[in-house]
């Protein structure tokens, strides 16, 4: 379980947060959701850079943090900090002094290498801009969620077609254009002129379908580039992952001789740091907003579809989403629910509910709620779900106002006659 | 239930039906009688559904005005009727209702707060029933409150202010949703706000 630590950073007043396998952060515009969230994107990442790069961090905060996720230098001033606390390390960052503190807590052999994916806001525009394999000036969160998407999508195809949803649309990768088929009559469409919500949802889709199976299944494991970077930092820190006298013997492979025995705690340790940064075993997804343009039921389809492809599998994957939707919230209620109550409904029963794959032990999830640059959580102890929040305040807020004009309405229908 | 009813309050009249459509109007804001009567027609006023296709057996205990005292002399307030399966066995659902014909201008005025009102008419009907042993104490209750002439839906942000549905249930073990109708499934599933049908038994 990793811990963040975020003070007076953008509109992030006092922030601390244990993650969860499931993160849900809502909130209005601009309360700091974002800024959270990339946060730990960034500690995600160069956490696994600093323990697969051999104990060290060779990265300019300011491009990899602030111009990657499009952060300002006025989010920061003297009193900002961030820490961030994992099994492995500590990370911490104060005031407008962008240089990061790294330190180790434990051997990191046991380190398993994780998939970081931060997908955007901005996700729909990989559905609407012809050519984008063009565009590569810069190295941003949107530039990184694209080259995920090109990497993904060359999966899809007539054979194998993504569903989306139930929506009764299926995407291929087909000539190198983005193909949805209307499987009511077969019709096809390409994705950039299809409608903002499928544009929207069927990158997002297809992310967290390939990053938590196609992307494993395939086998798939390092870029030639992480390749050669895991053999690298095994070079480089053979020395350090022995102990003892072999040490000094393998200071430089050339000084090996007859007498360096690797014992076999030693080779078991290496094997295992090999297997553990050999290849990826899970990913670390932090979605934006995933409602985005989607109507309620396909909002709430979406959430199913979301937890129980995380959830219903081996993997570890671990998800933060931010929203400011009621009808995520209330679909997440019913997966919390739903897994409080499963011993207790008879399955002919909970295998109607459209949620039912979808089901979270509350333990597993985390749900906050930002206000005024603070966070709290606001799922209720005695259900695990989530009672009171936000949502509905504003709701009654609406609802007053209708109400209270009400009361002035009068029926032109009998006036009029 | 029944006898502890009859034995309780036998003033009440329990009466029966298992007809697949039953209509519960209150006959006294619409100016058609003095309290609550069961239709098994569309009476064509407003009215709470219960949907029954499979024709469960159910009995009605339809509430007279001012109907339970507490020992102290002191009136108990209270809700429409309750209804439960005929065959009273312990793992039946017992339903209670609580109907106001108010208007879309005044059903949630704020000044007036009718969902508050009407989940003290439900709390209080029940706690009251639970003194007398009518129903046991472990036992949850569904309760409708019900708006029989709004048409439009409400009941998904009828409980935004406290207390919660899950206050309701976890305090009083009540489980209540707001709206105008409900499905019978069989005497031990019911399905408030939703209107379902069933293959045949």
């Amino acid at each position: 379980m990793s811990r963040i630590t975020i003070k007076n950073i953008g509109p992030v007043t006092s922030v601390a947060l244990e993650l969860n396998r499931i993160n849900v952060i809502m909130g209005p515009q601009s309360s700091g959701k974002s800024t959270i969230a990339k946060i730990v994107s960034f500690c995600q990442w160069a956490e696994k850079r600093y323990i697969l790069d051999g104990n060290k961090f060779e990265y300019d905060f300011e491009e990899m943090f602030m111009e990657f996720h499009r952060i300002g230098d006025s989010y920061f001033s003297r009193d900002s900090a961030f820490i961030y606390e994992s099994d492995f390390l500590k990370i911490s960052q104060k005031g407008t002094n962008f240089k990061l503190k790294f330190e180790s807590k434990k051997r990191n052999a046991d380190f398993k290498k994780p998939k970081n994916i931060y997908i955007p806001a901005e996700r729909n525009f990989v559905s609407v801009i012809p050519n984008l394999g063009k565009y590569n000036e810069t190295n941003d969160n949107i530039m990184s969620f694209l080259y995920d998407w090109f990497d993904a999508k060359k999966n899809y195809n007539a054979v194998n077609p993504l569903p989306i949803l139930n929506l009764g649309v299926e995407y291929a990768f087909d000539k190198e254009v983005d193909q949805l088929t209307l499987l009511k009559n077969k019709k096809i469409l390409q994705l950039k002129d299809a409608s903002s919500g499928l544009q929207s949802v069927t990158p997002l889709l297809m992310l967290i379908h390939y990053l938590t199976h196609g992307f494993y299944e395939n086998s798939k494991s390092n870029s030639v580039y992480e390749r050669e970077e895991v053999v690298k930092t095994i070079i480089d820190n053979l020395n350090t992952q022995i102990d003892g006298p072999d040490r000094d013997a393998l200071n430089g492979f050339q000084d090996l001789n007859d007498n360096f025995v690797l014992t076999k705690e030693n080779t078991d340790r290496l094997l295992k740091l090999v297997r553990n940064r050999g290849r990826y075993f899970f990913t670390n997804f932090i979605i934006e907003e995933p409602e985005q343009n989607l109507f309620p039921s396909t909002q709430r389809d979406l959430i199913y579809h979301l937890f129980s492809l995380i959830l219903n599998t081996n993997r570890p994957h671990h998800l933060l989403i931010t929203t400011h939707s009621p009808f995520v919230l209330y679909a997440i209620n019913n997966c919390i629910m739903g897994k409080r109550i499963s011993n207790d409904m008879p399955p002919e029963e909970y295998n109607e509910l459209r949620s039912h794959m979808a089901w979270v032990d509350s333990h597993q999830i985390s749900v906050w709620q930002m206000q005024a640059g603070q966070i709290t959580s606001v799922l209720d102890e005695r259900t695990g779900t989530v009672t009171k929040h936000y949502f509905n305040e504003i709701m009654n807020e609406l609802l007053e106002e209708y109400y209270e004009m009400l009361n002035y309405f009068k029926d032109d229908r009998s006036t009029a006659s | 239930m029944i006898e502890a009813l009859q034995a309780n309050f036998p003033e009440h009249t329990i009466i029966s039906h298992d007809e697949r459509a039953l209509y519960v109007v209150d006959e006294k804001p619409l100016k058609l009688g003095s309290g609550i009567r069961v239709h098994i027609t569309d009476p064509g006023v407003h009215h709470v559904y219960l949907h029954n296709p499979r024709q469960i057996p159910l009995l009605f205990d339809c509430f007279p005005e001012n109907s339970f005292w507490h020992e102290d002399g002191e009136q108990c307030k209270q809700c429409e009727c309750i209804i439960f399966p005929k065959s009273c066995l312990p793992d039946d659902w017992v339903l209670a209702v609580e109907a106001k014909y108010a208007s879309v201008e005044t059903a949630f005025k704020k000044e007036i707060d009718y969902p508050n009102i009407m989940v003290t008419q439900i709390i209080d009907t029940i706690t009251f029933l639970r003194n007398k042993g009518v129903i046991p104490n472990g036992k949850t209750v569904k309760a409708l409150v019900a708006f029989p002439k709004l048409i439009e839906d409400f009941n998904a942000f009828f409980f935004t202010n406290t207390p919660s549905v899950e206050d309701i249930l976890l305090n009083h073990r009540i489980l209540i949703r707001a709206a105008n109708f409900a499905s019978i499934r069989n005497n031990r599933k019911l399905y408030l706000g939703e209107l379902r049908d069933f293959d045949a038994m």
